[in-house]
């Protein structure tokens, strides 16, 4: 009885462990924008419209939270119909044969408050990379009832580390994205 | 599409020079080689395919395997196909093995441009972007071989040009600035191999340089049609743009080809070549 009482004590104790959050990425409130120089010239920047995947956010171990991404490639919109058309093309994103762009996790390491490093495989063009970006926590919230949930990155690729290559000098190898998701817990 | 070709203009003019001078080096130095006469069937063959195969490595680089997208098997079928129909001109295939061949090489070229596509086609859709695009390029395949048999090389060299560059303007109305540099590197190869067949008037077009042709302007066009904004109808006046050359006179190996009979190719050509790409220009501008 002893045995007993003394488990029951230790377990309650215990501090409660929360579970894992699962949140959808809200496409709406979602976006991710992209910075390219022109010529070496101008920086110029252009968004993708349909940013969609999910976040599994462990707030008391975060080295077990994941986060996937999925980025439609004909959503970009470049705020020209042609040059949108060219950068859909064989010559850039090649949206007919990679219609995705693809992020998954593989890390999440805390780094203090509301950062985190979080490391995964970015497809891109066809081609997975391995790339580690700082991630900001920017807020929660509630949208009609749901619990929210925000995170925001801004890290750069090389172009041709993905296979696109064409036309270097006239559009920057590397590109600045930066990516800031809305996700709302699901049920 | 004015930024497009703003900012391609030189590297168009680069990348089409190199291919035109690799396939006149290759050309003359071989054609010497062989010396007059109509022996080497191959060599005009060799030489356009040198030219492409320059002109995509100025583009796209060199080939790795396997490639990273469609457009990037063209250097291995432009191998594969260089390799099979040298030897038909060399030996000499019997009608079945050609066309066995010719089959294959298109099922290739088609493969290679539309099986990263294919897992989203239906069943059906799925046949008709094989069938169809095979079996127009053996048509016309077959029929630039019957017809350029009996005409001056440079006959079929002009009407393959202008193809060529057709389909290189249309592609680059079509967005793709690439596709487009690629098409001039191939007009240029043919530009050049039309120098070599005027100076060695007795040089044929052989089956090689025809093999050539076909199948890298078949891949251009499905290239535009299936990953940019190519319309069907442009790539359909394109394909058949080369059999042209059965306006020229029929002439005896040892004549020479005159300016008027390729001026009157070239133009015949060029309507069909004009009409592409008229309808490829996009409504838009930017």
């Amino acid at each position: 009885m002893l045995t007993t009482l003394a488990h029951l004590f230790v377990l309650g104790s215990t501090p409660a462990i929360a579970p894992a959050e699962s949140y959808e990425i809200d496409p709406v409130h979602s976006t991710l924008i992209f910075k390219v120089t022109h010529l070496n010239t101008t920086p110029f920047r252009g968004r993708f419209n349909q940013v969609e995947g999910t976040v599994v956010f462990d707030r008391d171990n975060p080295a077990k939270s994941t986060v996937e991404v999925i980025v439609t490639a004909e959503s970009v919109d470049s705020n020209a119909a042609g040059r949108d058309r060219h950068l859909k093309s064989p010559d850039f994103l090649d949206v007919a044969q990679f219609p995705t762009i693809e992020f998954k996790s593989t890390k999440v390491t805390a780094k203090g408050k509301d950062a985190f490093e979080v490391t995964g495989d970015l497809k891109l063009h066809g081609v997975t990379k391995s790339i580690t970006v700082n991630v900001t926590k920017t807020g929660e919230g509630e949208m009609r009832g749901t619990p929210i949930i925000g995170f925001e990155t801004v890290f750069t690729v090389k172009r041709s580390d993905h296979g696109m290559t064409f036309m270097l000098e006239g559009l920057g190898d590397e590109v600045e994205m930066a990516l800031g998701i809305e996700a709302r817990r699901g049920r | 599409m004015q930024a497009a070709v703003d900012l391609t203009l030189e590297d168009f003019v680069r990348t089409a020079l190199a291919p035109g001078a690799t396939a006149a080096a290759i050309g003359l130095a071989l054609s010497l080689l062989a010396g007059r006469g109509r022996r080497g069937a191959w060599i005009l063959g060799l030489s356009v395919a040198g030219g492409a195969l320059v002109g995509q490595i100025r583009t796209d680089g060199f080939p790795t395997f396997p490639p990273g997208d469609g457009i990037r098997w063209i250097p291995f079928l432009v191998a594969g196909v260089l390799a099979l129909f040298a030897t038909d001109d060399a030996l000499g295939f019997r009608p079945v093995p050609r066309l066995l061949a010719r089959l294959a090489a298109l099922g290739a070229a088609v493969s290679a441009l539309s099986l990263p596509l294919a897992a989203r086609w239906e069943r059906n859709e799925t046949a008709i972007h094989f069938a169809i695009p095979i079996a127009a390029g053996l048509v016309v395949w077959v029929s630039l071989d019957r017809l350029a048999r009996e005409r001056k090389a440079a006959a079929g060299t002009v009407a393959l040009l202008v193809a060529a560059t057709g389909a290189s303007l249309a592609n680059l109305f079509a967005y793709s600035a690439r596709i487009a540099q690629l098409g001039g590197g191939l007009a240029s190869a043919f530009g050049a191999a039309t120098a070599v067949a005027l100076v060695f008037r007795s040089r044929p077009l052989g089956r090689t340089a025809a093999a050539v042709g076909v199948t890298v302007l078949l891949s251009h066009l499905l290239g535009g049609v299936l990953y940019s904004y190519l319309p069907v109808a442009s790539a359909a006046l394109l394909l058949a743009t080369p059999l042209a050359v059965g306006l020229a006179p029929r002439r005896r190996p040892e004549e020479p080809a005159t300016i008027r009979s390729l001026l009157v190719v070239g133009v015949a050509a060029a309507i069909p070549a004009a009409i592409a790409v008229w309808l490829a220009v996009p409504p838009s501008d930017y």
